[in-house]
């Protein structure tokens, strides 16, 4: 009973840790908010195709709701209206793209955040405790690995591959775990050294809690810490590599493809730079805000695993 | 094993009013230095190189030596953090050199050190331990013996970690960065199941309180801490487990000047509450003489002087003694001491010089000093030295 | 017979200006130098010693400002009134500095050999042959042994009391007049302390230089110097000479500090312990910055700053009730006579 009280007096410290700083509440709510989208995304935007009727004469539904349906004609876009509240660009609804791009961004992000750095920390600590050649070698792998510059390898990869959103994400996993792998080394490299290892050794604790309560919690954090912020980073650069026609193909619901789209339109018609306004904002702002969250989070993060840093 | 009889013989007079706690017999620890792409070893560094000496029951043995001459080394390998490379740890009667080996090993280490020898026809115990095993040997046989010192190593582990426990130098990395203090104290009393969790904080706030700490403060974090008070909570670490032997390696060598002596003061007063035993390390003999009732100077890896403190300070024997007594500075200018300024470095445990490890820079060195291995003399009671001088700078 | 001090800091204040307040370092220093004598400067981490000295070179971080009213004044010009230019040629040739970790103030990828000549060449009018021979001497001399050889080497080949030699070498290879060394044992074992400490002593003697000499060892400063100064949270609290200091403290914290070390030279029962910890540079004690640890405090000790005034000859001291430690220091040697 006791018990239980004081494991909720340290949760409750931690909430309250977290809740008393403004951008860490920013920062999750952000990302609760897109949550929500995400998951909700099948009743926000509805996944038809209005030009076609099915049987009944409803609207067609949607065989991949990840394709966006063109909903128009017009070939240039369309400002937004009470029906297309982001407007419409390529004849597609942007409003339907910014919403199922939830979905894609968290996709990407997660799948390719989650298995790097599974990979990298596996590789890491193999190097890190073992040490001797092993480390060595896998080090060197490892250097390898970052002297390639990422964009030259994802292209290169996909050519290989060819373009999609698959292909994509296979670039950047295999060029994006290293830095999970370097940093969890240093750190056990680091953490084997302390005395409070040793300590804890001297009093007999089992080697196992040993690494459970001390090496673990003082290596990975900071490289979850670190993933956390690659997430958004990592949406940049799939919006980037889509941006340059290697992602996502024409028309997929997709931060980045959509704003492929707008590369005609970017400066606007002759004379007015920015009536084209909407088909940049509405994309490039929910990706700023996605970056924006998981880096508030991460920060946030730091502050509650990390003491030192108060 | 000829060091350890000369130590032996002395503890047989001794020992019948004072109880050997800690017997650290011929001691060696070397590292290897290991270099190529296939990591081969090259070298060895002779880090502890035959060391022995006894701890009584109650006292304070300061282990005194300057930077590297393997004074943390003997620290770890006497808690068993590093595998001694060999010669035997015995505490309260017991060898326990192969308690933290596997169970395979455990019993070669017992077939080697002792059923070999008690075999032979002509033996003879040579100390205690000696007598008290080969009785066993004799009543209940190789098995009888094996059991009672290799069975249930388990226990004996963890009876082991109990009663020897360590405090830090280093404030800062002492502590785990990311646990509360209450864990950090918790941790090993519950791992030996000494206390159940819900008695954690009763049990932790009264250590606290000893070591004079706010119990209120348990749920505080290391960083939120001075170096004093860090200091404070690795030897409350260190008295929840009840240990006998405490090993503080330079505790308070990190601290400020005016917290040192606090931390000093704490404690000789806990020593006095608990009948702690301390193995006290540090580089400051002033520091040794104050805290011990015996002290152990090392040399590059050897053991070169023992004797109780009143008479190290008053009349060492040693040179190497001598000279470090008189190195340091005494913060009192009219105090009138002699003056030795010892030549060159101190030499590279990798390569150690022959003869007399202190040959180099020994002002009364002779040739013999070079080639031959002064061996640890008992030359008054309870005074040991390895010189082939002693008493002569 | 007044002698005019070579170095003489007059109300010395730097302080920090960090993003969590203004650290008030040094905070109104005096004292002098005089003319081939060495001033120990004592005190804990944190007192302000490695501040005060940077500021007499101005070679603080950029954060660090001397404020308006301090006063340097070496062989008679106010060194804080100078322009760079004149101050980088009094660095090395007529002040120079050794610190406590040489491997930070050698270059690790050149050898000793080129930056003691690289010293030389720039303070003296010498040719490159003759300098080489000059540095090969000065090694010499700080007892580095076979200095045709070992001035090809790198810093890193060295060991903690040769880096330490050659450190001494590069300072008083241009004879400065003025020789700052920060902690320059504090690395090093005692047995090599002693060794530089006694290299130091002899070239003193030699070269006729003042030695700042700064440790928060209070033996090495009862050895090696002539006068001490004692400070705390970045003030002066005492200062006399040696003897004076030692045998007869007059501030609380002299008293307490001499009380709490273990020594050589006498018995001690128990050590006297100062309670409390070293303050927070951002939050001293309002007041005396002692208060908050002193044993002879009253209420005005919490309200009013106490000066630093001269109780005697020669012996100044920051302390409201000074005659009380007079009185507890009577005591205890009665008691050590007992
Ligand atoms: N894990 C290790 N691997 C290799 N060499 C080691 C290791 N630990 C210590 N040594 C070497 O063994 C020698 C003794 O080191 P040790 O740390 O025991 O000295 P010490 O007396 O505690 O010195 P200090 O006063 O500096 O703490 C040194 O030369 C050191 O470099
Ligand atoms: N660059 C800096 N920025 C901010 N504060 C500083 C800086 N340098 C020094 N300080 C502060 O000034 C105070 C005095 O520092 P200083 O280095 O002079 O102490 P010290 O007496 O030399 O101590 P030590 O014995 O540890 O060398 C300290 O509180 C320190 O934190
Ligand atoms: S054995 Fe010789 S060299 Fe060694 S300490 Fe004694 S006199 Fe000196
Ligand atoms: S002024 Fe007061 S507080 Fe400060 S040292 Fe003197 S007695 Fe102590
Ligand atoms: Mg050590
Ligand atoms: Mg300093």
């Amino acid at each position: 009973m006791s018990k239980e009280r004081k494991m909720n007096t340290e949760l409750r410290r931690t909430m309250r840790k977290i809740f008393r700083n403004p951008s860490a509440v920013l920062g999750f709510a952000l990302l609760i908010f897109f949550v929500i989208v995400a998951i909700f995304a099948p009743l926000i935007a509805e996944p038809i195709n209005p030009m076609m009727l099915d049987d009944n004469g409803n609207p067609m539904k949607l065989d991949d709701p990840y394709v966006m349906p063109i909903i128009t004609w017009s070939s240039t876009p369309v400002p937004p209206s009470a029906d297309h509240p982001f407007g419409m660009i390529q004849g597609r609804d942007i409003f339907y793209g910014v919403v199922w791009g939830t979905r894609t961004a968290f996709f990407i992000g997660l799948t390719v955040t989650i298995i790097s750095t599974l990979f990298g920390i596996l590789i890491g600590s193999i190097s890190g405790y073992y040490g001797g050649w092993i480390d060595e070698v896998l080090m060197r792998i490892t250097d390898v690995f970052m002297s390639i510059p990422f964009l030259l390898a994802a292209m290169v990869l996909t050519t290989i591959l060819g373009n999609g959103i698959d292909k994509v994400m296979i670039a950047m996993t295999v060029f994006g775990w290293m830095g999970a792998a370097r940093l969890i080394r240093a750190n056990i490299l680091q953490v084997k050294e302390e005395q409070y290892i040793l300590a804890s050794k001297a009093l007999g604790v089992k080697d196992y809690f040993i690494i459970m309560r001390h090496v673990l919690p003082n290596t990975i954090f900071p490289v979850l810490i670190q993933a956390s912020m690659r997430m958004g980073s990592l949406v940049i650069t799939a919006a980037g590599l889509s941006f340059l026609g290697l992602g996502a193909p024409l028309g997929y619901a997709d931060w980045g493809s959509m704003l492929n789209f707008t590369r005609n339109w970017i400066l606007g018609a002759s004379g007015s730079t920015f009536s084209y306004w909407y088909a940049v904002f509405y994309p490039g702002m929910a990706m700023v805000l996605f970056v924006l969250a998981w880096n508030l989070v991460g920060d946030a993060l730091r502050d509650v695993f990390d003491p030192r840093l108060k | 094993m000829t060091n350890s009889k000369v130590v032996n013989q002395n503890n047989t007079q001794e020992g019948k009013d004072r109880k050997v706690l800690l017997r650290v017999d011929n001691l060696v620890k070397y590292f290897p230095i290991k270099a190529g792409v296939f990591k081969r070893t090259v070298a060895w560094v002779k880090a502890v190189d035959a060391v022995s000496f006894d701890v009584y029951e109650g006292e304070t043995v300061g282990l005194v030596g300057e930077s590297g001459c393997g004074k943390t080394t003997v620290g770890m390998t006497l808690l068993r953090l590093y595998e001694p490379t060999s010669g035997r740890i015995i505490v309260n009667g017991e060898d326990t050199t192969h308690y933290f080996l596997s169970a395979r090993r455990a019993k070669n280490y017992v077939r080697d050190t002792y059923v070999k020898r008690f075999q032979k026809s002509d033996f003879k115990p040579q100390d205690d331990l000696d007598k008290k095993y080969y009785d066993i040997f004799k009543n209940s046989g190789e098995n009888g013996l094996l059991e009672h010192m290799v069975g249930d190593l388990e226990k004996k582990r963890l009876q082991f970690r109990r009663n020897i426990q360590i405090v830090f130098q280093d404030p800062y990395s002492s502590l785990d960065p990311r646990m509360r203090v209450k864990n950090i104290l918790a941790e090993g009393p519950l791992a030996h199941k000494i206390i159940k969790k819900p008695q954690s904080i009763e049990t932790v706030g009264k250590a606290l309180e000893e070591v004079g700490i706010h119990s209120g403060h348990m749920y505080r974090f290391p960083h939120e801490f001075s170096g004093g008070q860090r200091q404070r909570v690795g030897i409350a670490r260190a008295l929840l487990m009840n240990p006998k032997l405490i090993i503080a390696d330079e505790a308070v060598a990190a601290l400020d000047v005016s917290i040192r002596s606090q931390v000093i003061n704490l404690m000789m007063d806990l020593q006095k509450e608990h009948n702690l035993t301390y193995l006290f390390i540090s580089h400051d003999l002033s520091l040794i003489k104050y805290i011990s009732s015996r002290v152990v100077v090392m040399y590059l890896g050897k053991l070169v002087e023992t004797a109780p403190k009143e008479e190290l300070f008053e009349a060492p024997l040693h040179p190497y003694t001598k000279s470090l007594m008189s190195a340091i500075p005494v913060p009192n200018p009219e105090f009138k001491k002699q003056r030795i300024i010892l030549q060159g470095d101190v030499p590279s445990p990798v390569n150690p010089p022959s003869g007399c490890p202190f040959h180099p820079r020994c002002p009364v060195a002779q040739p013999i000093c070079s080639k031959e291995v002064p061996e640890l003399k008992e030359v008054k009671s309870d005074h040991t030295v390895a010189c082939h001088f002693p008493g002569s700078l | 017979m007044e002698k005019n001090p070579l170095l003489s800091v007059r109300n010395l204040r730097t302080y920090f200006y960090t993003e969590d307040g203004v650290v008030k370092a040094v905070d109104g220093v005096d004292f002098d130098v005089y003319e081939g004598e060495t001033l120990g400067i004592v005190g804990e981490s944190g007192s302000g010693k490695s501040v005060t000295s940077l500021a007499i070179l101005r070679l603080l971080d950029p954060k660090g400002k001397i404020e308006e009213g301090s006063e340097i004044i070496f062989n008679g010009k106010n060194l804080l009134t100078l322009t760079e230019d004149e101050m980088r040629r009094i660095r090395g040739n007529d002040i120079a500095m050794i610190f406590q970790e040489p491997m930070v103030a050698l270059n690790p990828v050149f050898t000793i050999g080129d930056q003691i000549m690289e010293a030389i060449l720039l303070h003296q009018d010498v040719d490159k042959k003759k300098a080489r021979e000059m540095a090969i001497d000065m090694l010499r001399k700080v007892g580095i042994p076979e200095p045709e050889k070992r001035i090809d080497e790198y810093p890193h080949e060295l060991s903690g009391g040769m880096r330490q030699r050659a450190m001494i070498a590069m300072a008083l290879s241009c004879r400065p007049k003025l020789l700052i060394a920060d902690e320059p044992t504090t690395a090093l074992d005692v047995t090599i302390q002693a060794q530089i400490l006694e290299l130091m002593k002899e070239l003193q003697r030699e070269y006729g230089m003042a030695i700042i000499l700064i440790t928060h060892d209070v033996g090495v400063i009862a050895e090696n110097a002539d006068r001490v100064v004692v400070m705390y949270g970045g003030k002066v609290m005492e200062t006399s000479d040696v003897r004076t200091t030692f045998k007869t403290p007059k501030h609380p914290y002299t008293w307490g500090l001499l009380n709490s070390i273990p020594r050589l030279d006498i018995e001690q029962e128990r050590l006297y312990s100062i309670p409390g910890m070293v303050p927070d540079p951002l939050h001293f004690p309002v007041g005396c910055r002692f208060s908050n640890r002193c044993e002879f405090g009253e209420e005005k000790c919490s309200v009013e700053m106490p000066p630093l005034v001269e109780v005697e000859s020669a012996h100044m001291v920051r302390c409201f009730f000074y005659h009380k430690v007079e009185q507890a220091q009577k005591l205890s040697k009665a008691g050590e006579g007992a």
